[in-house]
Order: structure tokens, then sequence, then C-alpha cells
């Protein structure tokens, strides 16, 4: 091998390397992450990358309907066992035609609504609803946050037409439902202690 | 960002302030669709959009467009504070369905039925049916149909298909009568197979030329002549027009000409060429329709009675018995209908001919009152009562079903 051909591979490999290093730090950055805060007497869940204004749901948003969500937040022992905490609410989310904005409608109790907002507000707004409260965490115990969130399945349109040969053939020949979407991040384990309280 | 607690009852859906400009069906023609159904589509105009509703259409248009899938999308419309709801219609690429039309039922015939499963695959349609019919011919076919069309070769405008039928028919006293009166005409069969191979071409849109053979075999049962086959080229050319004009006035116009020639030369034991060209005409304005309708036949050479022409059915010559008609048909036609319809009721008045060269032509008149599904030239659901024009034994004929 001459000394040119052997530089040549030199500086290819080097390339290769590089190459696999930038690859590996977007993949990194683009990896969605959920962060936990305190802030006071409420935990505040933010996802980095996380997005479920999104894909299908998103071509009927912009299709003029409504879309439900439910989104939850579940606190258990990192080590595992029975979760401590569950909060789960259902928001409504829709795109307004000519403003080009989302409004979404948390079902509450009480029933809240925000207007005007980009798809990233409206996934924040979605998370900050849904704030669990300190006093019911051990401060001395690791947890994990799971953080989940689902399209609810529009309702099977009912024929009405009974058992008609004509419903059986369609029922036998439609296509198996899609699963409904559906959004999942779990944070590291954290403990309480070692929060920091970001008021 | 603006934050409020809502009310209860009030719609989630941000666009449900802005109004209805327009509603259309992108996919398929409007006409396609049942009138009620058309109706409700409009009546969403001008009011505040509503999604439930919308998607109720929707699943109404599923249900009434077998064999197509309904999407609801939704765009800004012209005028500021608007929208324009438009139903995507797409034929489903899969779709397998029982198909039971035509189903008939004339109280001098009984029923008519056609029903089997069809698959449609990409460009591929399969059939298969069970029939059993005696609407149109002068005998009663029962057997089976097995039918494939592949609906592009290579280019949109060229189709190939294929069918073959097995029938048993049978014959009415009135028609073995006649033909034992009749040497002239070919006999009854007991047997009859079909095995038609055709090509379409469909040079514009609304024009299908269609050109193939129709190879028989009659099973007459008698030990001197057993079978005999009628081998025939056949030709179709099929226009169909809609033209909606201005002040809502639109016009439906379906032409059709047949022609079949049985030779010698294709090794057939029959000769003969027939030929039938058929129109049907409407102009509907709003609720109101007016409906003329023509046949013109001939057939030259001996054709056995499959070919011949008969009138006295659910659709031509309503009211009639065609065995009191031309109990053997003839081979000369010559038909016309006038109808008027005010939403789905009907009255219309049937006039028309069967007779054989050479014979002189009787021409029978019948009007009756009815009710019709679909306001187009043919095809949909029909409820009719006929009378016969005639000075003795007009009693009613009672016809209701479904056409393709």
């Amino acid at each position: 091998m001459t000394p040119r051909i052997g530089l040549h591979l030199r500086v290819l490999a080097l390339a290769c390397e590089w190459a696999i290093v930038v690859a590996a730090g977007v993949l990194l950055a683009q990896q969605a992450s959920l962060t936990v805060e305190r802030q006071g007497d409420r935990l505040r869940l933010s996802g980095r990358n996380f997005h479920f204004l999104e894909g299908r749901p998103l071509e009927q948003l912009r299709n003029g309907a409504a879309v439900p969500y439910v989104v939850s937040v579940t606190i258990e022992p990192a080590e595992g066992g029975r979760r401590w905490l569950h909060l789960q609410e259902r928001f409504v989310v829709s795109f307004d035609l000519w403003e080009e904005k989302f409004t979404v409608v948390g079902d509450g109790p009480p029933r809240r609504t925000a207007s005007h907002l980009t798809a990233a507000a409206a996934e924040t707004w979605c998370l900050d609803s849904l704030r669990p409260a300190v006093s019911a965490l051990p401060a001395e115990k690791s947890f994990v946050v799971k953080l989940q969130c689902s399209v609810v399945p529009d309702e099977e349109p009912q024929s009405g037409e009974g058992l008609t040969l004509s419903a059986l053939i369609d029922f036998f020949s439609r296509k198996s439902a899609t699963v409904p979407p559906h959004w999942e991040l779990l944070s590291a384990p954290l403990r309480l202690a070692d929060l920091k309280d970001k008021r | 960002m603006a934050q409020h607690a809502g009310g209860r009852d009030q719609d989630p859906n941000v666009n449900s302030r802005y109004l209805v400009e327009n509603v259309s069906l992108d996919g398929i023609d409007e006409s396609e669709v049942g009138r009620s159904l058309r109706a409700d589509m409009h009546r969403l105009v001008g009011r505040k959009y509503d999604r439930a509703a919308a998607n109720d259409l929707a699943a109404r248009l599923r249900k009434e467009l077998r064999g197509y899938s309904v999407q609801v999308r939704v765009r800004r419309g012209e005028k500021p504070d608007h929208v324009k709801i438009v139903f995507d219609v797409e034929k489903n690429r899969n779709t397998l369905y029982v198909r039971a039309a035509p189903f008939i039922y004339h109280s001098q015939e009984s029923f008519s039925l056609d029903l089997g499963p069809a698959f449609q695959t990409h460009h591929n349609y399969v059939s298969v049916s069970y029939t059993t019919t005696a609407d149109e011919l002068l005998e009663r076919n029962a057997g089976w149909r097995l039918r494939y069309e592949h609906r592009r070769v290579g280019t949109d405008v060229v189709q190939i298909g294929v069918e073959y039928d097995y029938f048993h028919p049978t014959f009415k006293a009135p028609t073995l009568a006649a033909l034992a009166l009749s040497p002239e005409i070919p006999g009854a069969y007991r047997v009859r197979e079909n095995f038609a191979p055709s090509v379409s071409v469909l040079p514009v849109n609304g024009v299908t030329l269609t050109a193939g053979v129709s190879l028989q075999n009659l099973d007459f049962g008698v030990p001197a002549a057993p079978t005999a086959h009628a081998f025939a080229f056949t030709f179709d050319a099929q226009l169909q027009r809609v033209v909606v004009a201005g002040a809502g006035y639109r016009q439906e116009i379906n032409a059709d000409y047949s022609l079949r020639r049985a030779a010698p030369s294709l090794e057939s034991d029959f000769d003969y060429t027939r030929h039938l060209v058929a129109g049907d005409y409407t102009l509907s304005r709003h609720r109101h329709l007016l409906g003329l309708h023509g046949r013109l036949g001939t057939i030259d050479g001996g054709a056995p009675l499959f070919e011949r022409f008969s009138i006295g059915n659910s659709f031509l010559l309503r009211g009639w018995d065609k065995f009191d008609v031309a109990p053997l048909g003839g081979s000369r036609l010559a038909y016309g209908s006038l109808e008027y319809r005010y939403r789905p009721f009907q009255i219309f008045w049937d006039f028309g001919s069967v007779w054989d060269a050479n014979r002189t032509a009787t021409v029978r008149h019948s009007i009756g009152i009815g009710l019709v599904g679909k306001n187009t030239a043919v095809g949909g659901w029909f409820v009719s009562l006929a009378f016969p024009v005639r000075l003795n034994d007009v009693g009613p004929v009672v016809m209701f079903g479904v056409r393709r």
C-alpha cells in the first residue's frame, strides 16, 4: 500500500467517525425526553420533542375535525410496585381554518378553553393542565413519572340495519381497525428532595 | 393565547362558529346520490358548520355508495368566516359485495332475480350469480352467470371481459303452442350455454365501444338435432351524457346500439343479423322530470328465441302480458314511452309493437302510475301499476323491484 492510499483511507475513516458522531448527536437531539420540575406544591412536566399534534390527527384537524385526546400522568416507585398517583384529563383540540391556530378545550372540571395557540403551545397547555401535587409523593423515595397521550377512537357508526347479509359481508370484508395513535414518555428515576423549586 | 372557562354544551370545535358556504362531492357525479341525501347535503349551506352533521351525511353516503370510501374535507370558503364542505368519494380497491339486482316482481311473470357475490380488486372485477329471470325474454332463464372483467388493459381506455352463462330455460304454454304453428322459428331449447369474450374501448368520456363474440350452445333435447350453435359476432356502442344547463335544467341522454351477427362462417348453425337501437332522454328541473324512451330493432334471418324482441314486461309496454302481445316475440320492434315525474311520483304512457317481417304491426298502448327512487333515466327502485289500453280484460299489472 502506497503512503498516498494510506492517507486517503485514514481521511475516509476519520470522515466516517465524524459522520457517526454527528448522526448520533442528531438522533439524541431528536429523542423525546420528559423533564419534571417542582413549582411550589405541584410538579410541572414538559416534554422535549414530545408532539402529539402530528400525523393523522393533525391531518384530521386541518380538515376541520375536532380531535379528542386523553392525557395522563402516572407516578410510581422507581423500583416498581403500585402507582402512587394517576391524573387523567380529556382534551378536545380543533384547528381554526381561518386563523390557522389551535383551540383546546379541557373537559375538567372545570371545563376550560385556550384559543389562538400554536401547535407547541397547545401541547404545552395540555401538559400544564396536569400538575401532580407534591404532597402525594414520599420525599425520600425515588420515583418515575410516566406521561401518556392517546387519541380517543371514533365511535363505530351504527348502521341500524340489524343483521343483514350485506351488513355481514361488510363486517367480514372490513379492514381491521387501526390502533389509535399513542405517545408515551418515561422520566429518569427522581427523588422529590432532588427537585429544585422553580417558583 | 386566550383562556376562559367554557360552557358544557358549547361545541368544542372552533370552526363551528363559521357558516357553510358550499357542500360538494368530489370523485363522483352528484346524480349518483339519491335525491333526499343530496337535498340534506345542500341543506347544510347557510348554516353553522356542524361536524356531527357532516359525519352523519358521510355515513349515509357510505351506506348508499357501496364499494366507495367517503371522507369529509373542510376548507376555507371564498367569503370571510365561511367554510366549504367536500365529501371525497373514492372507489375502494378491494371490495366484496352481494349484487342483488335486477330484482323484479311482475304480477304476471312472478319474480326475476340476479343474486350473487361480486369482488373487485384493483382493476379486476369478478362476479358469480344465480339468476332466474322471466322479465326480458320469452323464456324464464334459470342458471348461473360467471363474469370477469379487467378494467384497465395497459391504459384506462381499454377493458376486456369474459362471461360464461349456463341456463335451463323454460317456456310458457302460449310460446310452445305458437311454436308448433311456426315451423320457420327455431324451437324451444332445454339448455343454453353462452361463452362471450369481449374488448371495450372508451375513446372519450361517456362513450363505450365493445366488440366480441357470443358463442352459444342450445340443447334442444331432440334426438335428430340435439344441439345447435349460435355463434355471433357482437358489437355495442353506448353513449351516456349528462348536461347541466342554466336555470337548474338537467338533461341525461343514454343511447345504445347493439349488433349481433351470426353466420355459418363462424361455424354457426344460425344465420341472422340483429340490430337494436335504444335511446333514453330525460329533462329535469328541480322536482320535475320529463322522460322519453325509445327502442327500434330488426332481425334478418332465422334467429333463435332468445334473440327475438319482446315487449309487455316491467320496462317495455308495461301493463300488457308479453304472451298476449306476441307469444313468439317478433323480428321487428318499434317502441316508445313518455313519462312525467314529480318527486318520486310517476305517470307514464307506453306504446309499441313487435311483429314479424311481412306481417302487419299492431301498435298497443298502456298507461300507468308509479313511484321511482332515483331521478335518472334508468336504474334504481320502482313500483308501478299499469293498465293495457284495450276494451276487454283491462286488468292492472303490478310491478316493483330494483334495476341496475
